[in-house]
């Protein structure tokens, strides 16, 4: 349990992960009410981030769910392994034969193999996936549910069954209940509107794009062989660029690409040239270079009569 | 406090952000976790138990300043805001208001509410704006029409006619001083904003505060009025206003129709693939695949009337179409008057506020012409048939009033051939069909819907129909 909103703060620094207060408040709310997060905002600024981290410092495993448009109970929750049930069939034939030896009927037969259901519908043959996990282990996880957004309308549903009361029915063994509620985090990248029933059931938290000192002292912390100027002049280009509008404004993700390429490339401080020909490294559209470039030639020649 | 914080809560589903029950509940429980002490703490645990949607936290902050905050909260946070803007360092920002205050010491003439104003002293500034009779006036104020009146008096009586006069001086003085002219620019950056700001921040006030004081008085949603109101009746402000909800009207539809055409996807049993997946399970048919119904996104034509007697309603049209683009695969963007001109590529290249300006000027059809239906369709026959094809459906909007020019009906007849589905919006009500010049009844055999649309809910309604049912 964590103590205060500082101490989320102080470990998440540790961890590399730079982030406002409003973060840790969420963090420290969503512990202590039960409650998982929903987190929402542009690609690249660390939601997903967030969740590992979390698992580190609070020192959780961390079980991720991937979700897609299609997703469903199987791949989510559980699925029987067909093939090792056929597969203990087959080898047991034998087996199975003697202890059928002395059933008279087909009503005897059925009867006897019917008592024996246990065999191939056991937790032996269940193969868990990240929902069943996360409730079933031993310990506590944090259970990260990535970009929400792209799986469809029934798994949602689906989803916030399992979310309101942790627990899961499988017929053949019952109901299962989490022996440790996991910490839940979702991510969103906002491509469609989430059902209102999940949003109820979750704390919102928005995570946009750093501000200036943040994003620095993020490059300094991940890039640490930067020089401390180019990390200042990348962070105010990058900042400007966000402000145009683009097809997809860089994320921090992003930043952090560029800031390794120009050291890779032993760069040390930032021209008109040089920026146009790594933009690539930050922007992936063609468009968005294209017009990121104008604006580029109008930054430098400000740059250069001030 | 419980009361506040649910006050406050009411607030923010007046101004339309939804908040169930179960949330305002959370939102208490999160309130006793952590305490009041701290503001950053508790604006948080409201955001986060209220606000469920990134798009609603901009109104939300807006509210919590102006609902939790005094006067003097609020104007030093916009004081910074400014500051923030003109000087970026934060250590800088002093030394740069130092420098201002003595250049208006140098100036002399500045009264010392002037200076007072620019300088920021921010308490002083809300002592004086309560001196000038807000309070009182905040108290009484019912009524949206007030605003502005109010906001000018109170101006008036803080003595806002002396502040702009110097204001007006100093600048003069200033620009024919020695102080480099980098300096000069920035100093009148920050006054121009500051003098701007004042008024707006006060008027902001007064209706938050009016809607605080009218909590229980059903306050009509002017939005969903707007969408059932005719096209042609109305006013500027309800145009622009409906402009921005055509948006959000667009945005909606989108998502909506993503999912629709989701559950519209499952088809018969692919065999084929079937055997191939069960053969892991010795030939059992464990698991059946389906085939996908593929669900094509339509292609639309769009020949828009814009002449004067249809120009509103083509005006929300090509709105709503440049705004759905995205929802199709391919729009070509056609309108007339006398004539037929294509304007796809104005909408690819221009922002849509401007492709729609420039579409409805003279430029292209000059709508003082008369309309003429025939000749706008044989033109669009005969130079732009190719762009129909057996996904396309080719939608017209207009009066059908061509001042008794020939109809040219068979043009529709060899369109309707070709394309999917032809159909035809008119703006006028059915009644009026038969009246005039109006030669509805020719065209209208070839056309499969024949759809009155008046207002943007009906309008909404037709391009939702269109959009699930090609």
């Amino acid at each position: 349990m964590f103590k205060s909103i500082e101490e989320i703060q102080e470990k998440l620094r540790k961890e590399n992960y730079i982030c406002g207060k409003e973060i840790a408040i969420t963090v420290f709310l969503s512990e202590r009410m039960g409650k998982p997060i929903l987190v929402e905002g542009p690609a690249g600024v660390g939601k997903t981030e967030l969740a590992k981290v979390l698992a580190e410092i609070s020192k959780k495993d961390l079980i991720r769910l991937q979700c897609y448009e299609g997703l469903d109970e199987t791949k989510a929750l559980y699925e029987w392994e067909y093939a090792k049930q056929l597969l203990y069939t087959q080898i047991l034939k034998d087996k199975i034969g003697e202890d059928l030896k002395n059933a008279d009927t087909l009503k005897d037969a059925v009867e006897r193999i019917s008592a024996q259901d246990q065999v191939f519908f056991s937790e032996k043959f269940v193969l868990p996936r990240p929902l069943l996990l996360a409730i079933t282990l031993d310990r506590p996880v944090v259970l990260l549910i990535d970009e929400i957004d792209r799986s469809d309308l029934e798994f949602e549903a689906f989803l916030l069954e399992v979310l309101s009361d942790f627990q899961v029915s499988i017929p053949e063994l019952g109901t299962l209940r989490a022996k440790h509620i996991p910490s839940v985090v979702l991510t969103s990248n906002n491509t469609r509107d989430m059902s209102d029933a999940l949003k109820r059931r979750c704390l919102h938290l928005f995570i946009d794009f750093p501000k200036r000192e943040h994003e620095i002292e993020i490059i300094k912390l991940k890039v640490p062989e930067i020089e401390k100027n180019l990390a200042e002049e990348i962070v105010k280009i990058v900042q400007k660029i966000r402000n145009l509008d683009l097809k997809k404004a860089p994320g921090i993700s992003e930043t952090l690409d560029w800031a390794r390429g120009l050291t890779l490339l032993n760069i040390e401080s930032l021209d008109e040239e040089t920026t146009n020909n790594t933009l690539n490294l930050i922007l992936k559209y063609e468009e968005d270079i294209g017009k990121v470039k104008s604006e580029i030639n109008r930054y430098f020649s400000r740059k250069a009569t001030v | 406090m419980e009361k506040k914080i649910l006050d406050f809560v009411n607030l923010l589903r007046k101004n339309e952000i939804p908040i169930s029950l179960s949330e305002s509940i959370d939102c208490f429980h999160a309130v006793s976790l952590m305490g009041l002490e701290k503001r950053e703490v508790f604006k948080n645990c409201l955001r986060a138990t209220l606000i469920k949607k990134s798009k609603y936290i901009p109104m939300f902050n807006m509210l919590f300043k102006f609902y939790f905050s005094s006067m003097e909260e609020i104007l030093q946070s916009a004081d910074q805001d400014i500051l923030n803007s003109i000087v970026e360092r934060e250590n800088e920002q002093e030394i740069f208001l130092r420098e201002l205050e003595e250049v208006l010491g140098k100036y002399g003439q500045a009264s010392p509410l002037t200076v007072d104003f620019l300088i920021s002293n921010a308490d002083k500034l809300a002592d004086l704006l309560q001196n000038s009779g807000l309070s009182e006036i905040v108290g009484k104020i019912n009524s949206g029409y007030q605003d502005s009146f109010l906001t000018h008096r109170i101006l008036m009586q803080l003595g806002w006619k002396g502040i702009d006069n110097d204001i007006k001086r100093f600048k003069e003085w200033i620009n024919q001083s020695n102080i480099p002219d980098g300096r000069i620019e920035k100093f009148i950056r920050y006054i121009d904003e500051k003098v701007e700001s004042l008024p707006k921040i006060l008027k902001e006030y007064l209706r938050h505060q009016r809607s605080i004081n009218t909590l229980d008085a059903g306050e009509k949603r002017f939005n969903e009025s707007l969408l059932g109101k005719d096209f042609f009746s109305l006013t500027k402000e309800e145009k622009d206003e409906l402009q921005r909800t055509i948006k959000i009207l667009a945005s909606k539809l989108k998502s909506v129709t993503s999912v629709k055409r989701k559950i519209a996807r499952y088809g018969r049993l692919n065999l084929k693939k079937t055997i191939r997946k069960n053969i892991q399970y010795g030939g059992v048919f464990w698991e059946l695949i389906f085939d996908k119904k593929k669900i094509d996104k339509p292609q639309i034509v769009l020949l828009c009337d814009v002449s004067n007697s249809v120009r509103y309603a083509s005006r929300f049209m090509l709105q709503f179409v440049y705004c759905l683009q995205e929802l199709y695969s391919k729009v070509r963007s056609f309108i007339f008057v006398s004539d037929l001109e294509e304007i796809t590529g104005l909408f690819k290249e221009k922002g849509i506020d401007e492709a729609v300006e420039l579409a409805l000027r003279n430029e292209i059809a000059d709508p003082y012409y008369h309309t003429d239906y025939g000749n706008s369709l044989l033109t669009f026959y005969e130079n732009y048939f190719d762009s129909v094809n057996r996904k396309t459906a080719v939608i017209i909007l207009g009066d059908a009033r061509s001042n008794y020019s020939d109809p040219e009906e068979w043009t529709l007849r060899e369109i309707k051939s070709k394309a999917k589905k032809i159909i035809w919006l008119n703006p006028e009500r059915r009644a009026s069909w038969r009246d005039g010049d109006c030669v509805m009844g020719k065209y209208a055999p070839f056309c499969d819907a024949v759809l009155v649309v008046r207002t943007v809910d009906q309008l909404f309604q037709a391009v939702d129909r269109l959009t699930l049912q090609i």
